[in-house]
């Protein structure tokens, strides 16, 4: 399992980009279990790993913030902005270029189906 | 199981001990606990508050750690948010070009009174601009947003 997380590692802003891409706007703990539900627990994005990449998507201006009162406390969500966007489709790209040339060494004769 | 307002202010309380003094980072860091705590429905409140602080004890250290950095890059960044503005930019140069070119006769001397425009531009134009670029990042949400009621 820990092998597998290094593999993950690379690819964490494009993965939190994507969810928020499709979810609107997301809050720290939510990526987590939105993560680990997609993918039946396989891969677990920790909290050392998640919240210095969102604050470094904002500070690269990926990302915005909003602050809501929920359940008695200040919850922080993130969306993305209009270069978030942007930059969500290129990383997509990226990686289904990725995917597709590992797909090809790993097993050649298959061809992938996206 | 859902937190009461005591068990909040506790668990942020419990955050402020551990070192957490900036409260725009400690914000994150609570809402973050409370949704794990929240998460234990097999122990009561006080068993799932050690349970948690103990399992995130490392990431809370590591937090404690880099939280002066984190907040001296979001300040450096509204700084230059505000000096790198290509209007403020342009402001000082205009105000530069006025003091060279204006036709007194001592430069040296502050105390004349079309001194003051070249000084008053930048130093307006760095308020308004501040303000801006303050109010418009929504970190104002940051400091007016009172999270224990």
């Amino acid at each position: 399992m820990k092998k597998q997380q290094q593999l993950y590692k690379g690819s964490l802003n494009t993965i939190i980009m994507k969810l928020l891409e499709q979810n609107g706007k997301m809050y720290g703990y939510e990526i987590t279990q939105k993560v680990k539900e997609i993918t039946a627990g396989e891969m677990n994005i920790t909290e050392g790993a998640l919240y210095p990449a969102l604050h470094k998507m904002e500070a690269e201006g990926f990302l915005d913030v909003e602050m809501d009162r929920v359940d008695g406390r200040i919850r922080k969500y993130y969306k993305l902005t209009e270069n978030g966007v942007k930059e969500t489709a290129s990383r997509m790209e990226e990686l289904e270029n990725f995917i597709r040339n590992m797909q090809t060494i790993v097993s050649p004769n298959l061809k992938p189906s996206f | 199981m859902k937190l009461t307002t005591e068990q909040i202010q506790q668990v942020d309380q419990k955050l402020i001990d551990f070192g957490f003094t900036f409260m725009d980072i400690r914000i994150e860091i609570l809402d973050h606990i409370l949704c794990l705590i929240e998460t234990k429905e097999n122990l009561d409140f006080k068993q799932a508050l050690d349970t948690v602080f103990e399992e995130q004890k490392d990431y809370l250290k590591t937090q404690k750690l880099t939280q002066w950095s984190n907040v001296i890059s979001q300040r450096v960044s509204l700084l230059k948010d505000i000096f790198l503005n290509p209007v403020f930019i342009f402001l000082w140069i205009l105000s530069y070009f006025i003091y060279d070119n204006l036709p007194y006769s001592n430069h040296n001397l502050l105390l004349e009174d079309l001194d003051v425009i070249p000084m008053a531009i930048p130093i307006l134009s760095f308020v308004f601009l501040g303000l801006y670029t303050f109010v418009s990042k929504k970190k104002l949400q940051v400091l007016m947003v009172r999270y224990l009621p």
